[in-house]
Parts: structure tokens; sequence; C-alpha cells
């Protein structure tokens, strides 16, 4: 009995984590750190690098060392993207806890934290700090091959690589010592060696920690094998051709091709040059290392294979918000295939499948499609099928696709805002940039009209209609030759191309047949012609208007975030401890009342961040990756893929106006030009010469733009190159005076 | 001409649409002085109770201007000054013999247009014109007779005296009381810097050229352009000046009253302070 009730709590248990999970997949918005933010994150960089510094008691590094390490990793650390306290970052600190588990002193001395970063990769710093990437985790096989890797990071803190290699690399790159009298390229080689032993070192060392613990020893090998793969998708499997289809849209199986590029990369690829051994390499030493020691460790999971599979989910879930933003879309939607296979009817599956199909047709149709999709021959595995697929769609049949998906999705989430935004912009772009007219589309399925098709062409008699081009006499020789020889093309095809193939026009049949798409189209065709000739009519009319009025903005709240503040020495290096602190005066600047003025400021920034501040620190990194992406779009105006993110911090700030904006100060002395010399001859010009060489010339840059998360539109931008010296007056002049324009009615 | 400028000043002041201006000010006062160095001029002064003569400093002849502009747009000011320039001329007459000393001042309406090429009006990098009206009063007119001693010595290390011969000097001459007047109306180039020290105070710094002086005299009007002309008759000045017998004669020496104001009108760096109202 008892044994029977411990069965069925374990089940019962086991399905609510299971349920848990897939609840917790379900939700899945983007991944935030939690809890109370690190005293690593709030303390200033210039207070860091100065105990640092005096920490370094043999002064056998130099500053430019602990300023360029601290201020780098600071800036990783405020970026808002890197996790903690969260299932994924609580994760990784356990299984690093586990393989420490005999060094509690060296677990004590180390932090480890999540990147939000596609890239895979870990990395240790020499403050003890170690990154894995999300990206790093969603390939992952299991809990032993992290730990492994958690191991050689470790190894590289208990080494002092870092450190080590920032001196080595110097006396490089200066030719000290041994360097001595050695070409660029030979520098270039032994900076890649110096590397590549560091690595040996720290897999040998690491191997050494991870033996220490119950992990299986084989995950050593394969985590190599992880790493050779890394490039390519968590998984390779074989592209669903029926993916897109639905009851109207039928794509034809000469879509996708007949084979993939194979994937190429070998255990033994080239390193020569290269920061890292190759795989073969490092396997072959960690077999020597282990040798015939006996190795008792047989354990995949220490911590949790629950945890392992649910933090990879959520990493692989993570690395789609991040595909999305970097416009890798392709990569996205093999991703999104990939997941639907376990999570089937995934909101935030579908909803990124719509948010990629869209970005594609955006930029198909503003012919910026080769910046979103891999050229053909750098796209290896299974994932080349898609990619091979999305080049050979024309615009229109792009458009359709990705009407119909979005159209679909916003029928399914009939309540969701964030679709119809979509839907409705998408139905724009198919009316106005596909070049299809609303009278095209066919309200028969695509099958029947892609094999009544085919049959049209296979019965067709090639022969009588050359009798009867020979026969017409009204046909000059030059458009006979060229009617016939269409003619035997044709003959010689047996389907039609994916360009000639219109599968696209029968693929909105449903929404043909009740005349709704029509009314639609031309609906939005007269609103985009009334919008013409009302732009031409103001041009009209601001042709002999010397200055047109200008339409203020009008903004009441704005949102400053973290404002940039960069100040440059005089050997045009910048001075991070100066910069911090004018960071600091700047905040301040931005959140002065003006009386004059009727705009209310608030500010998200990364230097003023209090313990319970993590919400602030999401905002951050979320704001970030928006205005990234919404400035990689440029002129395409499209509704970013973190919109719906964005809402919340909208709601909270009572605005949905955000300024981005910065200065950079430099100063310089001028160099002797032929316009000094002139100078100089002319005597009473000449004190003004040399005043000129010596005197410090100050100047600075500032930029600023604003966006409206209401629509991911730049309404406002400003940059500009000032030939004077930035006192707090003149910075506080350029801050008034950008409010001004936002406030401007 | 001048009612012309007012009128325009205060039409653009008036039609002007909202503007930032510095921290929200869109009037400013300014303060200024500026010198006007004269390179090519002499200017010397009575030294050891007159007994000796020795230039003084070229590069300091100093006018004053007070003023008031307004931001009419992110990168354009306009503003109305008035400028006195009080001129103290001294000249030698022939190489080792005589001095000419007369008094002049000029005052002057100036409209000047600034554009800020580097900065938000009126702080930064900005250039512009004047239009300077004005209107020059000889006060007082002294000829001094003098014989110098014909080796001059060195003062300091730029500078040089010439002793005077007191038995063959004759000072202080009064040639003429009767105020004479010149108008003038000058375009000058202004190239400079307004930087900000204070919420409410900026720093000037600026260089003036002339581009254009015409001056009318009560004989003739004439530009700036023909006194540069070596060809250029100063007798066409119209300069009167009665002679010891009581005759009509023109005074042709080659500094006279409008040269100087031409010089003093030539090139000025100037410096100043700006409140913002």
């Amino acid at each position: 009995m008892k044994l029977i009730n411990i069965i069925l709590s374990l089940l019962f248990l086991s399905i609510t984590i299971t349920y848990g999970q897939v609840d917790k997949l379900n939700n899945f918005t983007y991944l935030k750190a939690k809890g109370t933010i690190p005293a690593e994150f709030l303390t200033l960089s210039a207070d860091k690098y100065k105990e640092d510094f005096e920490a370094n008691k043999n002064k056998d590094l130099d500053r430019d060392f602990f300023l360029s390490t601290r201020f780098f990793i600071d800036e990783l650390l405020l970026s808002g993207n890197v996790l903690f306290n969260d299932e994924l970052s609580t994760y990784v600190n356990k299984v690093a806890k586990n393989i420490l588990k005999r060094e509690k002193g060296l677990y004590k001395e180390l932090q480890f934290y999540v990147l939000k970063n596609n890239s895979v990769n870990a990395f240790s710093t020499d403050q003890g700090i170690i990154f894995v990437t999300t990206g790093l985790l969603a390939q992952l096989e299991n809990e032993a091959q992290l730990a492994f890797i958690l191991a050689h990071e470790v190894a590289h803190f208990t080494e002092h690589h870092v450190r080590d290699g920032y001196v080595e690399s110097k006396n490089i790159k200066k030719g000290k010592g041994k360097y001595n009298r050695l070409s660029y390229e030979e520098k270039v080689g032994e900076l890649s060696i110096y590397s590549k032993d560091n690595e040996h070192d720290a897999d040998t060392k690491g191997i050494e920690i991870f033996l220490k613990s119950q992990y299986d020893v084989e995950t050593i090998f394969t985590s190599f094998e992880v790493l050779l793969y890394a490039y390519l998708p968590f998984q390779d499997t074989k592209f669903d051709t029926a993916y897109f289809n639905t009851e109207n849209l039928i794509i034809p199986g000469n879509a996708f091709p007949d084979s993939i590029n194979q994937i190429s990369r070998e255990e033994n690829y080239d390193d020569h040059l290269s920061t890292h051994p190759n795989v073969q390499k490092r396997m072959d030493k960690a077999f020597d290392v282990i040798g015939d020691r006996d190795t008792k460790g047989t354990k995949k999971y220490i911590v949790s294979e629950t945890t392992f599979k649910l933090v990879r989910n959520l990493a692989r879930f993570e690395s789609i918000n991040q595909n999305l933003a970097n416009r890798q879309y392709v990569d996205a939607i093999y991703s999104i295939f990939l997941l639907q296979k376990k999570f089937q009817n995934n909101k935030f599956l579908e909803f990124s499948l719509a948010k990629a199909l869209y970005g594609l047709a955006k930029y198909k149709n503003n012919f910026r499609f080769n910046e979103v999709v891999l050229k053909l021959k750098n796209t290896e595995g299974e994932q080349y099928s898609l990619a091979y697929f999305f080049k050979h769609l024309s615009k229109a049949q792009l458009n359709v696709i990705a009407y119909r998906v979005i159209y679909d999705m916003s029928i399914k989430y009939s309540n969701d805002n964030l679709l119809k935004k979509y839907e409705k912009d998408m139905l724009k772009e198919l009316t106005l940039k596909s070049n299809i007219k609303p009278n095209q589309f066919i309200a028969i399925d695509s099958k029947t009209y892609s094999d009544s098709l085919n049959s049209l062409i296979k019965s067709f008699d090639i022969q009588d209609s050359i009798a009867k081009i020979d026969a017409n006499d009204n046909l000059s020789k030059y458009k006979k030759i060229k009617l016939k020889k269409s003619l035997y093309k044709l003959q010689n095809k047996e389907t039609i191309s994916l360009e000639e193939t219109e599968f696209h026009l029968s693929a909105l049949a449903d929404l043909v047949i009740n005349g709704k798409l029509e009314k639609k189209m031309n609906l939005i065709l007269a609103e985009n012609d009334l919008e013409i000739s009302n732009s031409e009519k103001n041009k009209r009319e601001n042709l002999y208007k010397k200055n047109p009025k200008e339409k203020g903005l009008n903004i009441q709240k704005v949102v400053v975030v973290d404002p940039y503040m960069a100040d440059y020495n005089l050997s045009n290096k910048k001075d991070n401890v100066k910069s911090e602190k004018k960071k600091i005066e700047l905040n301040q600047m931005y959140l002065q009342k003006h009386s004059k003025l009727n705009i209310e400021t608030a500010i998200v920034d990364s230097k003023s961040l209090t313990k319970s501040d993590v919400a602030k620190y999401n905002e951050l990194g979320l704001l970030y990756q928006w205005i990234s992406e919404i400035l990689e779009h440029d002129e395409i105006e499209m509704i970013s893929s973190l919109n719906q993110d964005m809402q919340p911090i909208k709601e909270k700030y009572n605005t949905s106006k955000f300024l981005f904006s910065g200065f950079v100060k430099y100063k310089n002395r001028k160099e002797f030009s032929s316009n000094h010399l002139i100078g100089l001859f002319l005597v009473y010009t000449a004190p003004i010469a040399i005043i000129d060489l010596l005197i410090v010339h100050h100047y600075f840059d500032t930029f600023a733009f604003a966006i409206d998360s209401d629509n991911d539109k730049v309404i406002y931008t400003q940059s500009e190159n000032v030939n004077l010296r930035a006192n707090k007056h003149v910075l506080d002049a350029y801050i008034y005076n950008l409010l001004y324009n936002l406030n401007k009615k | 001409m001048k009612l012309y400028l007012t009128t325009l000043f205060f039409l653009i002041s008036l039609t002007s649409f909202n503007q930032s201006g510095y921290l929200g000010s869109k009037y400013n006062i300014t303060l200024q002085c500026n010198s006007v160095p004269l390179f090519f001029g002499f200017k010397g002064k009575l030294v050891k109770n007159k007994t000796a003569f020795q230039y003084g400093n070229r590069n300091l002849n100093l006018s004053y201007l007070i003023g008031i502009n307004r931001v009419i747009h992110d990168q354009l000011q306009v503003g109305i000054s008035y400028k006195f320039t009080p001129i103290q001329f001294f000249g030698d007459y022939s190489s080792n013999y005589g001095l000419i000393h007369h008094k002049i001042n000029h005052q002057s309406i100036l409209f000047n247009f600034r554009k800020v090429k580097q900065g938000i009006s009126p702080i930064g990098r900005q250039s512009g014109l004047n239009f300077e009206i004005g209107r020059s009063n000889m006060t007082e007119f002294k000829y001094s007779i003098v014989e110098f001693e014909s080796d001059p010595k060195q003062v300091g290390l730029t500078n040089l005296r010439w002793d005077i011969n007191p038995d063959a000097t004759e000072t202080d001459v009064v040639i003429s009381s009767t105020p004479r007047t010149v108008n003038t109306f000058i375009v000058k180039y202004f190239y400079g810097r307004t930087f900000p020290i204070h919420k409410k105070l900026a720093l000037d710094y600026s260089l003036t050229v002339s581009l254009l002086r015409v001056f009318k005299t009560p004989f003739k009007t004439f530009t700036g352009f023909q006194l540069f002309n070596d060809d250029f008759d100063y007798n066409e000045l119209g300069i009167e000046i009665l002679d010891e017998a009581g005759v009509n004669t023109y005074y042709s020496d080659e500094y006279p009253l409008a040269f100087s104001i031409l010089k003093h009108n030539d090139f000025s760096l100037n410096i100043g302070l700006r409140y913002f109202l």
C-alpha cells in the first residue's frame, strides 16, 4: 500500500512538473533576471577598478588591464542581458556547486551568470565571473556536459589565463623577448599558439576538477562534439515540406530542394589561426589526461534531468527571441519548426512564426532580403532546405504565405491586439507591394489550381501551335522565332517552376469567396491613393514656402534610456573613469525640471540601480534589444518583434515615447598644416597660428533619437558634431533643446 | 535705411515662431568690449611731461557695446546694439617734425544677424553680419608742432621714443574747435563663439571684419575702398580748416578724421558677456 502511495505521489509530482514546464513555456515571453540584483552589478566600475589595481601588489599588470577588463565586464553586466536568480542561472550555479563540492573556498570566489546570447560560448574573467550563454545551454545534451564546460572555465580562472594572456599578448604585439623580430603574420600565429596552449591547459585542469565529481567521464568527449557543430541549429532534422500547408495554402513539392548542403566540418579542421585547438586535438589531449585513471563517475545528471530539460527549452525558446531581434528569420523559423514537434499549439512559437514571416516579407518587399537570409552556399545541414525555399519564393508568394499564416493566427487568437496589428500591416504589404491585384486571387484550392496548370501544359499540342505560327503572315521572322522558342521551352518542362507555380493565387481562396479580401484590398488602395495625393498636395503647397511649418511632436512624457557618455583623452582613448562619472552627472541633467517646458522625463539607467531594481534591469535589456532591432530595420517601417514585450514598460511609465541619446567628448591638438605655415609667415597672424597649435581643442558629438513604442517608429533623430567644450552648461543647453524639440507643438 | 532696418528687425522678431534659446531664454543682453588693433597706423603719446614722444599701444583701441538679442530659430539670432568708440589719435606729421592730435567720438547703432553653425543659438560657433549706422563727432582738434631728436631711443623691447626739442616746440595749438560730423554706414562680417559659463551667463569672443564702409562728410560721400588707393587725394575728404589768416583751407594730412574712423572699423577682436533674460 505504502509503495502504491509513493508511486502515485511520484506520478502526481511528475505530472505537475511536466505541466508546470509546459505552462511556463506556453506563457513564455522572454527570459528575465529575478530577485535582488547582486552587489557586483551595483558598485561603480571606477571603484572596482581602483580596488583591483590596489590589490595588484606585485604590479605585474598595468592600469590598462584593470581598466579595460573592469569596464568591459561591467558593460556586459549592466546590459540587462545577464540572468541571475532565474531558473537558468540558478541551475548553472547548482551544477557549478556540484563540481566544486570539495573546493568550497574556490566556489565562493566565483560567480556564475547566464548571458542571453545565441553564440555557443562560455567564458571566465579574471575577477571570477563565469558567463554561460543561452546559445550554449540550448545546444547541450545533458547536465554533465555543462559541468565539464564549467570546470574548463573554472580552470581558466584558477590558472589566471586572462591576465597571463594579456601580458603575453602585449609582449607578442610589442615584439618583446623571444618575440623580437617577428613579422606581423608570425605574431598572429604566436598569439594563436599561446591561446591554444591555454585552452589545452584549461582542458587538462578542467578534467582534473571534473573527475572529482560523479559526472560521466564520457561526456567530456561529447562536449567537444557539441562544440564542433555549435554553428548549426540545436538539432539537424529534415524540414517538413508540408509545414506551411493549410487547407488553402498548398506549397508544391518543387519549392524545396532535392538535396541539401552537407555538413562540412570534421573533427580535425584547420585551427592554425584559431584561438581554440580543433576538437580532434582536444579529444586526444583529454584522452591522454584521463589515461588509465579509475573514473568512477557515471552520472549524466546530478542536479536534475527535468530541470536541465526545462533550462534547455527555456534557452531554446529565448534563442528564437534573439533570432528575431537579430533579424535571423530563417533560423527562427527552423527553431520554431523543431520546437513545435514537442510544443504544439504553443502561443509563443506561433506568434514567433508570424513575426518571422512578417519580417521576411518586409525585407523582401524593401529589396533587402539578402541582409536577412544567408547565402545558400553558407548554409549547411537540413536548414538549407528552408533557406532554399525562402530564397526561391517570389515576392508575391512570400507575402501571401506570410499573410495566410498571420491571418489564420489572428483568427485563432482573435482577442490579441498585436496579431491584429500584424494582420493589418501584412495585408497592406500584400496589397501595395506584392504586385498582385485584388482580382487576381482565385477562389479554388491550391492543389486543384496547380494540377490544372500542369495538365494544361502537358496537354499542349506543340506541332499544331507551330503550324499556326508559320501560317501567320502578319508575324515577323523575329517574332516567329521568339514564339517558337518559348513553345519548345514549355514543351520540355515536366512541371512548372516554383516562380511560375501560382499556388499563392489560390492560397486565400476562403477569403476570396466571401469578397472580404478584395474589399479590404481596394480600401487600402484607395487610402493609399488619398495619402499620395495629400502628400503631393502638401509638397506643392510647401514648395513656395521658405519655412514650411513643421508639425511638432508634442510629447508630454518621455523615458530616457541609459544616456550615453564617453570622454576621450588626448591620445584618443576612452577615459572610462571620467566617462562613468560624467554619465552619472548627465543622468541628473535629464531629470532636471524645466519650468519653460511641459515635458516630464523618467530615466531607465544602468548606473543608478539599487538591489531591488530588478524590473528596471530587465527593462534595460529589453529596451536595448528593441532599439537595436529598430535601428537595424532602418528605413523599413515595421512592427518590432518586441512590440508586445514593450507594452508593460509603456504602461508602467505611462508613455510610449523612449529617448536614446548621448554625448561623446573629444579633445586633441591640431597637427601642423599649411594653414599654420601661412599663418606664421604673415607676422601678425603668427600668434593665432601658434595658439592654434598649442591649445587643446575640444569638441563633441551628440546624438538622440526618440522612438514611439506604439508603432516602433523613429519619430525624432538628431546628430551633430559641435566644436565646443562640452561643459555642464553646454550639455544642459543641448538637453534642454532636445526636450524642447520633443515637446514642441 | 535706418528706419527700414529697424522695421525689418521688429518684423522678424514678431513673425518668429517659438524657439528654445539657451535653456528657454529667447532674449539676452550683451556687454562687449571691442579692441581694434591698428597694425599699420601710428598712435603715440607725449611722455615725460611732454618732453618726449613715443608710440602708444596700437593694439588696444577700445570701443564699448551694449545690446539686446533675440533668438528666432535654433540657428538664428538677431540683435540691436549701441556702440561707442572714443578715438584718440596721434600721428607724426612728418619724419621728424610735428604732431597731430584729435579726439573723436564715434557712436553707432548696430543691427546684427547671427547664424549659428555649430551649436544651438545663441550658444556655439556663429557667423553673421553687422549693419552699423553711425555718426562721428570730432570734439577737439589740436595741432602741435614739435621737433624730434633725430635718433629715437629704444623703450622696452619694441617701442621707440623720440625726445622733443622744447625750444622748437609749440604745443596744443587748437586749430579748430568747431564740431565736425561724419556719418557712416558700415557692414561687417562677424565670426565668433558664445560659450555658457553659468545658467544666466555666457562668454562671447569674436572678431569682425569690415566688408563695406560708406562715409558721408559735409562735402563728399566715399567708401573705404577709396582710401586704399595710393592715388587717393585726401583733400577730397574735405576736412575744412581755417588757417591763421582765417582763410578756408583743406587739411590734407595723411591721418584725417575719416581715416581714423576707417581704421577703427577695420578689424576688431571682441570679448563680452551675455546675460540671458
